[in-house]
């Protein structure tokens, strides 16, 4: 909302300066932005052309001798047509600047005639888009003058106001003139009005009936007949240009701006067009179709409110007006209409037909229902001034129930308390004097009644927040304890995500955050959960929820493998959606983890950390040990959706996650060219797992620990995890750790066998071991990994 | 030859062994191997008496540990010799590569929020994504066709469900399972159906603060949201509040920081104002109270609101937040 410095004059002449005002106008909680306007130029002055003649070389350029009001006159040579003798004109002297700067008047030559400064357009001062010749004035002011006296510029002060919903008191020049008068201490100043109604009532041009109470507390309207609609007069235009509004015709004109100046948006109607002289309002009646002033045609729903000729639909209460009823160049005689219409109404009759004008945005945040006739009376007195017209005798005031006065009780005591401030009686009352507040002192109590354009203070904590803003949020004091206790506490479910971050981020993993609204493809492609749908989505490539934590994580791969990035390991922690089994349930939400791995490995002298399944499995590992998650397994179960190899990662019987390769598939899906390995899982479990894990202390066994390697020969079907588990099993408990160090396969071995060797220690807590003890335990594996699986030992 | 005899010979061997140019890993297995001439002495004592047994035992573990650690002393100079030491070692050459990890920048500053009210004794809380109506528009004072739903572009799952447009949705989850006090702050993931841009995404991050007890004032709220500034800002820095408008709150004000860049001084990012606005906050609104079944005569309570990326922006000089949700790892490689 755009406050012209200049109109704010007429309620209040301001003492401040407009910085000041820009500072008390922000911290009084409207957001302030002072924009000045500045002139496109310097040292351009009245002058008088007292000689003019035609150049001798040129047919268009003439040669002037002009008086600025200088010792001595200039000569001046000057294209324009329209230079004459005696003529007042803007004449830019040598070191004057036009357009901002940008253009320095210098002496010059013209076809060899020398030119001591330049007669100004309107155009070239930016006062109009006048460029057929030279601006000529009419003015008493002596020569040499400033021209922007002589124009009386006045220079554009404009305050930029971006307002908070609950602010509608402030949305015309009248509400922030109130505020203003509370930064300057001052009154503000009440508009006249002077004019003469006729001898022929209202009455007898119309009559109004009011069916929708509910939607149109009180309707008010004059009329006015035998006007001229015409241009507005250059005041007018001015003010409505400068707070960025087009004039029309004065009628119109007159209607905004008083629109912009109480802030009650009033409507106009061509009475003529009114046949059956009977205003009715209305709710509409579903499907009803009326097409709007911008031509378009609604189809409206039982909440939507008409103003209408007998029947027949005129305008859209509060939001818009209808193509029909409007004014014309035609049009002579007029009914204004001012009416208060129930925010909520208005509100959802603009949603619904996604519209939002002028006038629906302050119907919406409230409009004072006492601000009505003194509106209209403005704007009958400016439309009479000028369009000219007879004013009917008398208004049409229908209001069958008188809005009751906002009465609020409020405690002192209770307001020091709450702000933790300590302000006394004095300073409260002055407070409440400033923002029009009447109260009564009962038993220490005020009850105060709330000015009728203060619709938003309903409640004691609203004028508590009415005094912090008077007496300055700024100027509250800070405390610097709690006064409350500790018996808040309240579990951290996501305590785990932290150690997560770290552990992987420390062994070069980078966390990504992706959009988790994806397509309906993407929903697809890992997981047959029922993804949750957004039903106005941005567009449909963002129209779902994501099920999976792979997409977004696979977008990312895409947009830096196409960016020649060649190794990198991404991981992503976040929400995915799906919907419940029964409607009533909604949705679920669960937070995953996903990592993926691109890229062979780094490129380097030494072939170092081949990004392969052994070395992404150990990654895991290392990662899943660091976390505390006890007794990992990786299981070969059914291939997961989307992969084309995949295995499933346990910590006891919970599962942690999948980890393993997509299908090709889905990797063109993704525009992805290299082979990528894939963990997803699910954060709970993660966390379930962790929280099983007993950290009890052992201490470390005081005899020394002995080794033996054993070397199988094995068939290729069994593998190497069976094996050791048989070794782990059949050891005994002195059996300490089992470690594969040696794995090959020969064609001398046989096409279906390989050879596995692994390295046994041994170690007892109460003695050093004996080679003897140590051979019966390896035998008795042997034994047993012979008769198992027939292993040959080397 | 005894076995005594056996001993002192093999001693002198191998030292006259280890003087000259010898194979670290064949010497090894000579002396020290299964098979090599300390085991082969070890099968010799199968020969002695009883009387000579344990003597001779002590002198062949004896032998053992010498050569042994003989041989790990030798061990250490062959490596040295081998490649350090020698002239032709580049020692220039890069060393095994570590790819280096980090974590997002938006976590980095949500932690170090977090950490700052943890301090003050805040615990941390959750609400859902995807919400209802209730939780994130009526419960928080903003009924259905009030023209505070403007500020916040929402996306719908269905009628009345909703993917959160703020934080605030956590405070109404955490009141309706928790009696005050309540002292809490709820990150996490919001949406609004706006235009993605260098300036705005459809999704963002916020961190709510929360907290309800007795005799709550908004002084209280002051001091802690000055000391906040203050741990992320440094001590230098000034706070200011003006007053505002969040229909869950009343008083309602935002908080700005004098401008970190220019001390307030006035500069192209705080568009010359020498502030930078940085959160939302305010007294909780009775109406809020009412809605969890609070009693807003005994309960007084302040929250606050703050988006991660601004601070985010901010802090780091981000230009354009899709840079946070690309993934380009040119970008996350820096924090
Ligand atoms: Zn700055």
């Amino acid at each position: 909302m755009k406050i012209s410095h200049n109109w704010i004059q007429d309620y209040i002449k301001t003492e401040l300066s407009p910085e000041v005002l820009e500072k008390g106008l922000t911290d009084l909680g409207l957001e302030c932005t002072l924009q000045k306007s500045s002139l496109s130029f310097t040292n351009v002055v009245l002058g008088k052309v007292l000689e003019c003649e035609s150049h001798p070389d040129s047919d268009h350029l003439s040669i002037c001798n002009v008086d600025v009001g200088d010792e001595s006159n200039y000569q001046i040579v000057c294209g324009a047509p329209n230079v004459e003798i005696d003529i007042f004109v803007p004449v830019a002297k040598v070191g004057a600047t036009l357009s901002n700067g940008e253009f320095k008047i210098k002496k010059a030559k013209l076809r060899g005639v020398k030119s001591f400064g330049m007669i100004c357009s309107g155009q070239e001062l930016q006062v109009n888009d006048d460029v057929d010749g030279i601006m000529i004035i009419d003015t008493n002011e002596p020569l040499g003058t400033p021209i922007e006296q002589v124009l009386n510029f006045n220079q554009s002060i404009v305050y930029d106001l971006d307002l908070t919903p609950n602010k509608g008191d402030c949305f015309g020049h009248l509400g922030v003139a109130r505020e203003i008068g509370i930064l300057e201490e001052k009154e503000i100043a009440k508009r006249k009005i002077n004019f003469k109604e006729s001898s022929k009532s209202v009455n007898d041009f119309v009559s109004i009936n009011v069916d929708a109470t509910d939607g149109c507390p009180r309707y008010t309207a004059r009329v006015i007949t035998g006007v001229k609609i015409g241009p507005s007069p250059q005041w007018l235009v001015e003010r409505l240009t400068e707070i960025g509004q087009k004039s029309i015709n004065n009628v119109v004109d007159a209607s905004n701006y008083v629109l912009m100046d109480t802030g009650h948006p009033m409507h106009t109607f061509d009475l003529e067009k009114i046949k059956s002289k009977q205003i009715k309002v209305r709710f509409a009646e579903k499907g009803e179709k009326f097409t709007l002033l911008d031509e378009t045609e609604q189809k409206l729903e039982e909440h939507h409110l008409l103003i209408c000729d007998g029947n027949n639909p005129l305008a859209l209460a509060g939001v818009m007006g209808g193509l029909e009823s409007g004014i014309t160049d035609e049009t002579t005689d007029i009914l204004i209409e001012s009416a208060y219409f129930t925010p909520t109404v208005i509100r959802k009759s603009a949603k619904t037909l996604d519209i939002s004008t002028e006038s629906s945005k302050r119907f919406e945040r409230d409009t004072d229902i006492e601000n009505i006739i003194p509106s209209m009376d403005y704007l009958t007195q400016l439309i009479v001034e000028l369009a000219g017209g007879e004013v009917a005798k008398g208004i049409i005031d229908v209001y069958p129930k008188p809005k009751q006065q906002l009465e609020v009780d409020f405690s002192l005591e209770k307001c020091n308390k709450f702000l933790g401030i300590s302000i006394d009686n004095d300073r409260l009352q002055q407070i409440f004097n400033s923002l029009e507040i009447q109260f009564e002192i009962k038993d220490s109590l005020y009850h105060c009644s709330i000015p009728t354009f203060r619709n938003d203070l309903e409640r004691e904590v609203d004028l508590f927040e009415e005094v912090a803003r008077i007496y300055g949020y700024n100027n509250l004091p800070v405390s610097n304890a709690f006064t409350g206790c500790y018996t808040s506490f309240i579990k951290d479910e996501h305590k785990t995500d932290s150690s997560i971050r770290s552990i992987l981020s420390s062994t070069g993993y980078l966390e990504h955050y992706s959009n988790s609204l994806i397509s309906v493809e993407q929903t697809l492609h890992f997981s047959d959960l029922l993804p949750v749908s957004v039903s106005n989505p941005l567009s449909s490539e963002m129209a779902y929820l994501r099920n999976s934590i792979i997409p977004g994580l696979l977008t990312a791969v895409s947009y830096n493998e196409k960016r020649q990035q060649k190794y990198f390991k991404l991981f992503e922690i976040g929400a995915i959606h799906y919907q419940a089994d029964s409607e009533e349930k909604g949705s679920h939400e669960d937070f995953n983890l996903g990592i993926v791995w691109f890229g062979k490995s780094q490129t380097h002298w030494r072939k170092t950390n081949e990004q392969d399944y052994y070395n992404v499995k150990g990654e895991l590992n290392h990662f899943f040990n660091k976390l505390d998650c006890p007794k990992l397994r990786f299981v070969k179960e059914e291939l997961e959706k989307g992969f084309e190899f995949s295995i499933t990662l346990y910590s006891g019987k919970l599962k942690l996650g999948v980890l393993g390769k997509l299908s090709k598939d889905i990797l063109k899906n993704f525009e992805i060219k290299t082979p990528i390995w894939v963990f997803s899982g699910s954060i709970e479990n993660i966390a379930q797992s962790i929280a099983t894990k007993k950290s009890k202390y052992r201490s470390p066994i005081l005899y020394p620990a002995i080794e033996r390697d054993i070397a199988l020969l094995v068939k290729k079907e069994f593998t190497s995890e069976q094996l050791s588990r048989t070794v782990k099993g059949s050891g005994g408990e002195l059996l300490k750790n089992v470690t594969l160090f040696d794995y090959f396969e020969k064609e001398e071995l046989g096409i279906d066998m390989k050879s596995l060797a692994f390295s046994l220690t041994f170690q007892s807590p109460e003695k050093t071991l004996t080679d003897n003890e140590i051979d019966k335990f390896v035998t008795k594996i042997l034994d047993k990994l012979v008769k198992q699986y027939q292993v040959v030992q080397r | 030859m005894s076995l005594f005899q056996s001993i002192e010979q093999i001693k002198e061997q191998f030292s006259k062994e280890i003087s000259g140019e010898f194979d670290f890993e064949q010497l090894k297995v000579k002396y020290l191997g299964r098979k090599g001439l300390v085991a082969g002495l070890f099968q010799q004592m199968g020969g002695l008496t009883s009387d000579e047994r344990p003597k001779a035992g002590k002198l062949l573990n004896e032998l053992k540990l010498e050569l042994t650690s003989e041989i790990e002393k030798l061990a250490v100079d062959s490596s040295v010799t081998d490649e350090s030491t020698a002239d032709s070692f580049d020692y220039t050459m890069p060393g095994d590569p570590q790819p280096v990890g980090a974590i997002h920048p938006l976590t980095q500053v949500l932690e170090e929020i977090k950490s700052i009210f943890n301090r003050l004794g805040f615990s941390v809380a959750y609400g859902p994504e995807v919400d209802t109506d209730f939780y994130n528009f009526e419960a928080l004072n903003i009924p259905k066709h009030h023209p505070a739903r403007d500020m916040q572009d929402t996306f719908y799952v269905k009628k009345d469900v909703v993917l959160r447009t703020h934080t605030s949705n956590s405070q109404i989850h955490n009141m309706l399972k928790h009696d005050p006090p309540v002292k809490i702050i709820a990150p996490g993931r919001v949406y609004r159906n706006e235009d993605i841009s260098v300036r705005s995404y459809c999704l963002f991050h916020q961190i709510e603060g929360l907290y309800v007890d007795k005799n709550v004032t908004m002084g209280d709220l002051k001091g802690v949201l000055d000391y906040f500034a203050k741990e992320l800002y440094g001590k230098d820095v000034k706070t200011r509040f003006r007053p505002s408008y969040f229909p869950f709150t009343e008083p309602s004000a935002e908080m700005d920081v004098s401008c970190i860049f220019c001390k307030g001084k006035g500069c192209n990012i705080c568009k010359y104002a020498g502030w930078l606005e940085i959160l939302g906050c305010g007294m909780v609104d009775p109406e809020v109270f009412k809605s969890v079944g609070y009693d807003p005569e005994k309960w007084t309570g302040y929250a606050f609101g703050l988006g991660i990326e601004r601070i985010a922006m901010l802090k780091y000089g981000v230009e354009d937040i899709r840079l946070f949700y690309e993934g380009d790892i040119r970008f996350l490689r820096q924090f």
